[in-house]
């Protein structure tokens, strides 16, 4: 019982890193409607910006943050500007823009190889000592992910609700058409939303690098579980992709009491495929109910 | 070199049977799959294990590997049909991930990531096949064999209908047919000539593991597919030919070997996406450019009138 | 337009691939011997210390005019997985027709082991140790004592000097792992020790889950048998996830920068005991050119072990051209039958009937970043 206690607590630790980048790609879904898969580059990205900050050019923490950002938010809007936007303006089908975003995603994935190499790095950090909780542990960077994705989404929930970028955004997930007929530059709304969507996969992407060190393999995993949560939670639903994606977390690490823990994956995506046939409009919608 | 050109050309045709079995789900039946490395490895295994334990006969194996491919596209295919279009790839994904993990730790079953060895070469009555040329036949000969099977099918009753459902499905089911039941059997029939790949692939290279039926495998046929032109029987062809020796032509450019791997997969990815950029048809839109230009019809249509009354 | 672009690609390809036909034809004056290492992945770590000691080889057999040609070293990486190192030997097999191949890691050897029997090619594995690899082709030999032979040196010791009564083997699912699992569980029951046994994937570098379900266990030992930038990984989790358990392991623990680590501070590991100060001039020569091109630190045996596989391959060869027969895999799998004991570093080398090395074994202990022997065990 306590052992599942503590699987579930990991789980909600790396959920809540799951969650951060769901809704980032759900951010730009719901507002563009492109499956943007090269989303994983995005979070490979800010973390290898990060780590080649702090530990091969020695800043701090804070700076490789900063840095993390800026190259994640610069790939994301590169992205719009110069792939999908000639495509959309071609009327490109949905999956012809997936199959660009997936050469994108390829071509990133092995230059970070070439540049890194394939294997894996950890950052050696005082944040990833267990902290003793009476028989349960966890680590600050798990209190971080935690703590930091709650913020993190009342933020964007307020940017959402409280600004008039924001309403524009709400706007274009509504009707990209009407956006237009109201006179927004639609153009404008999506660089705002891959900007935003890129920048909400980076705080996950750092905070990985210390729980679990960083590869370039991990960029796949992340925007499969990622695409996965967003349609556990119900696709439209930035709310049900953070609960998806913890929802995945806690399962996969759940799922393992009695499993090996290389049975991770296919419990994360078995929870997807029940899901898909019980309750395929997601769990908000399951929650309404 | 002649060795390695014919494992090239196996490989091709190989992928040529990947590419236009995924075709009729996805560019006649509009059913996008990011799962059919799983009846390719299906196949694979099935074969393997046949031909370990039992007797390595083609007419044994292949016909095996066909009927344990459809039953896992039946998996796949019965509950994911029963979820909105767009879900399907999704749902497919999710099947190759189970997929992979199975693989994976089916130790007993499959050997894990250390996978089958030692599988006896293929033999058809009392020929063994165990040179590269045999394989060579035997893979071109499979290949060929698929490819009439989806012109005759295309062609058939079955085909028209099941363009019908990819572009009307309300008419189709005015008409009386069952949607749900003709995507079934399309998926079923693309998992059986899949594993027809993953048998030959077992024979050829006498080892399995899941390595070779990962998502990523899944989704380099789906590029295959998507690169060469949907709907069209030529289009994956040249999407296959083009996927499977690109990366051989790299490879005899004299970089280390550490770096040949993520460069090739590179360059190759810069392809993908310039290519949907500019040319969304596939290399088959491509061509029929080039061939537009090559028949100089504007050269022949240039009619100066020269005879003025 | 792309139709440019893609023309100018197909091109310079077109080009390259002209151009670089012609040095794959050359080399017929050398003996060319294949290689296939992890250069690449989180393994390529131990590709590094192998070649240094095939290279090493190489050059000392070179230089002194052995042989009647040159021998070159083709590598290949295998990434320490099976699959890429099927198309590499399918391609040393087929496209180089090398007669003699150098491996590394259990699933890549079992892998190729097939096809070595099938197409006649002599393997030499200097660094898997799965007990699977016993008997596995007659064209496979393995220079480096298996991990049932470190196993069974390790535990008694355990058991009985520092009284370990259960133990949580974490394995890497592949089929070393799944070998060290077999032969852990077969020495704890005869000692009457409790095991229990965690998988792990290759590729996993998140072990939180694990951690916790080891802590839940509270064992006296945790045996960590993975690989490389993976087996780091374990033993800082481990460690950081609140484990005070003794960790014991292999000999593939033992890397520079695994010693390194804090987490490392108490490790007991085995490897297989090599005699430096033997007065052979075999032994001599290695430690002279060894010391001369890498410094003053003492060899990893792995290089000694390649160093040594490069030697076989060497006398088998100089034993067919003495008398004018061609050097194929079968003529060298003959010679090698022929000469049975081969000089190498550390003294000589023979092989049992299934291919495999008997050789006294060593327990260490790492304090303050450095092995130390503790025991040594025939």
């Amino acid at each position: 019982m306590q052992l599942l206690l503590q699987l579930a607590i990991n789980g909600v630790a790396i959920g809540c890193l799951y969650a951060l980048v769901a809704v980032g790609f759900a951010v730009i879904f719901g507002v563009t409607r492109i499956f943007h898969f090269a989303h994983g580059a995005t979070y490979l990205l800010a973390a290898y910006a990060y780590y080649a900050t702090v530990s091969i050019f020695h800043f701090s923490a804070l700076v490789g943050l900063g840095i993390a950002a800026l190259v994640a938010m610069a790939f994301g809007s590169a992205c719009e500007r110069l792939v999908y936007r000639p495509m959309l303006r071609s009327e490109s089908s949905f999956l012809t823009v997936f199959v660009a975003s997936f050469g994108l995603f390829i071509v990133v994935e092995n230059l970070i190889v070439l540049i890194f190499g394939s294997g894996f790095s950890t950052l050696e950090s005082a944040l990833s000592k267990g902290l003793l909780f009476g028989p349960f542990e966890l680590s600050p960077v798990g209190i971080i992910a935690i703590g930091g994705s709650a913020v993190l989404l009342l933020g964007l929930e307020l940017f959402l609700a409280h600004t008039d970028a924001g309403t524009a955004l709400r706007a274009m997930a509504d009707s990209a058409e009407l956006v237009q007929i109201i006179g927004l530059d639609r153009h404008r709304c999506a660089q705002l939303a891959f900007a935003a969507g890129s920048l909400l996969a980076v705080p996950a992407a750092v905070l990985s690098v210390h729980l679990s060190g960083l590869s370039p393999q991990s960029g796949a995993s992340m925007i499969l579980i990622a695409m996965a949560s967003t349609i556990v939670g119900g696709i439209g639903s930035l709310y049900g992709a953070a609960l998806g994606g913890v929802v995945l977390g806690v399962a996969e690490n759940v799922g393992i009491w009695r499993l090996p823990a290389s049975w991770g994956d296919g419990i994360a995506f078995g929870v997807l495929l029940l899901f898909l046939l019980l309750r395929p409009a997601g769990i908000v919608s399951a929650l309404r109910r | 070199m002649i060795p390695y050109a014919e494992s090239l050309l196996i490989f091709t045709s190989l992928a040529v049977i990947l590419a236009s079995s995924l075709n009729l789900m996805l560019g006649y039946g509009g059913m996008f799959s990011a799962a059919h490395a799983v009846f390719y490895g299906i196949g694979a295994y099935t074969a393997s294990l046949l031909a370990l334990h039992v007797n390595s006969s083609i007419l044994l194996c292949v016909p095996a590997a066909m009927i344990a491919g459809g039953v896992a596209g039946a998996l796949l295919a019965v509950p994911a049909l029963r979820v909105k279009e767009e879900y399907f790839v999704v749902a497919s994904l999710g099947f190759q991930v189970i997929a992979s993990t199975v693989f994976n730790q089916w130790v007993a079953v499959t050997g894990g990531i250390g996978g089958l060895t030692g599988i006896p070469p293929a033999s058809f009555m009392s020929i063994q096949v165990d040179s590269y040329g045999g394989y060579l036949v035997l893979a071109l000969l499979c290949a060929a064999g698929v490819l009439i099977a989806l012109k005759l099918l295309v062609r058939s009753e079955f085909g028209r209908a099941l363009r019908a459902l990819r572009d009307d499905e309300a008419a189709l089911q005015a008409l009386g047919r069952d949607p749900v039941r003709l995507r079934v059997a399309t998926v079923v029939i693309a998992a059986m000539l899949a594993a027809i790949a993953g048998a030959i692939y077992a024979y050829f290279t006498s080892f399995v593991n899941p390595e070779s039926f990962s998502l990523d495998e899944s989704i380099l046929i789906m590029v295959m597919v998507i690169i060469g032109g949907t709907g069209t029987l030529t289009g994956p062809v040249l999407g296959a030919v083009f996927i499977t020796t690109f990366p051989a032509l790299l490879s005899f450019v004299q970089i280390p070997s550490t770096i040949l791997g993520p460069t090739q997969r590179v360059v190759y990815g810069a392809v993908i996406t310039l290519l949907m950029i500019y040319e969304p048809e596939g290399l088959l839109g491509f061509l029929r450019r080039i061939s537009r230009v090559a028949s100089f019809s504007a050269l022949r249509r240039w009619q100066p009138s020269t005879s003025s009354s | 337009m792309s139709l440019w672009t893609f023309g100018a690609r197909l091109g310079v390809a077109l080009g390259l691939f002209f151009t670089f036909l012609a040095p794959l034809r050359a080399g017929a004056q050398t003996l060319t011997v294949g290689v296939i290492f992890p250069l690449s992945g989180p393994n390529a770590v131990y590709g590094q210390t192998f070649s240094l000691g095939a290279n090493l080889a190489v050059k000392n057999i070179n230089d002194g005019h052995d042989l009647p040609n040159p021998i070159k070293l083709l590598y290949e990486d295998s990434q320490a997985l099976p699959q890429p190192a099927i198309i590499a030997m399918n391609k040393l097999a087929n496209v180089e027709r090398t007669p003699f191949v150098l491996s590394a890691f259990s699933g890549v050897t079992k892998a190729v082991a097939p096809i070595a029997t099938r197409r006649k090619i002599v393997v030499i594995n200097g660094a898997a140790v799965s007990p699977e690899l016993a008997g596995l082709s007659p064209y496979l030999f393995n220079v480096i004592p298996l991990v049932n032979d470190e196993i069974a040196a390790l535990m008694p010791y355990a058991t009985s000097k520092l009284n370990v009564k259960h133990l949580i083997l974490t394995y890497v699912n592949d089929p070393f792992g799944q070998g060290a699992l077999g032969a852990l569980t077969q020495q704890c029951a005869r000692l009457g020790c409790q095991t229990a046994a965690i998988s792990v994937s290759p590729g996993a570098t998140n072990f939180q889950a694990e951690v916790a379900k080891i802590r839940a266990g509270h064992p006296d030992a945790v045996y960590i048998a993975s690989y490389g930038q993976q087996q780091n990984v374990i033993l800082k989790q481990l460690r950081d996830g609140g484990v005070t358990a003794r960790i014991f392991s292999y000999s593939g623990i033992n890397l520079p920068d695994t010693m390194k680590l804090p987490a490392a501070q108490g490790l007991i590991f085995t490897t297989q005991y090599v005699s430096f100060d033997s007065p052979d001039p075999i032994t001599k020569k290695f430690l002279e050119s060894f010391r001369a091109t890498n410094g003053n630190g003492a060899p990893s045996f792995y290089s000694v072990n390649y160093y040594n596989a490069m030697l076989l391959f060497a006398q088998a060869a100089k034993w067919l051209s003495d008398k004018k027969e061609p050097i194929t895999g079968e003529n060298l799998l003959h010679a090698m039958h022929t000469i049975k004991t081969f000089q190498a570093v550390g003294g000589t080398i023979s092989f049992q009937p299934d291919g495999t090395v008997r050789q006294a074994m060593q327990i260490l202990r790492v304090v303050d970043g450095r092995p130390q022997v503790i025991a040594t065990v025939q």
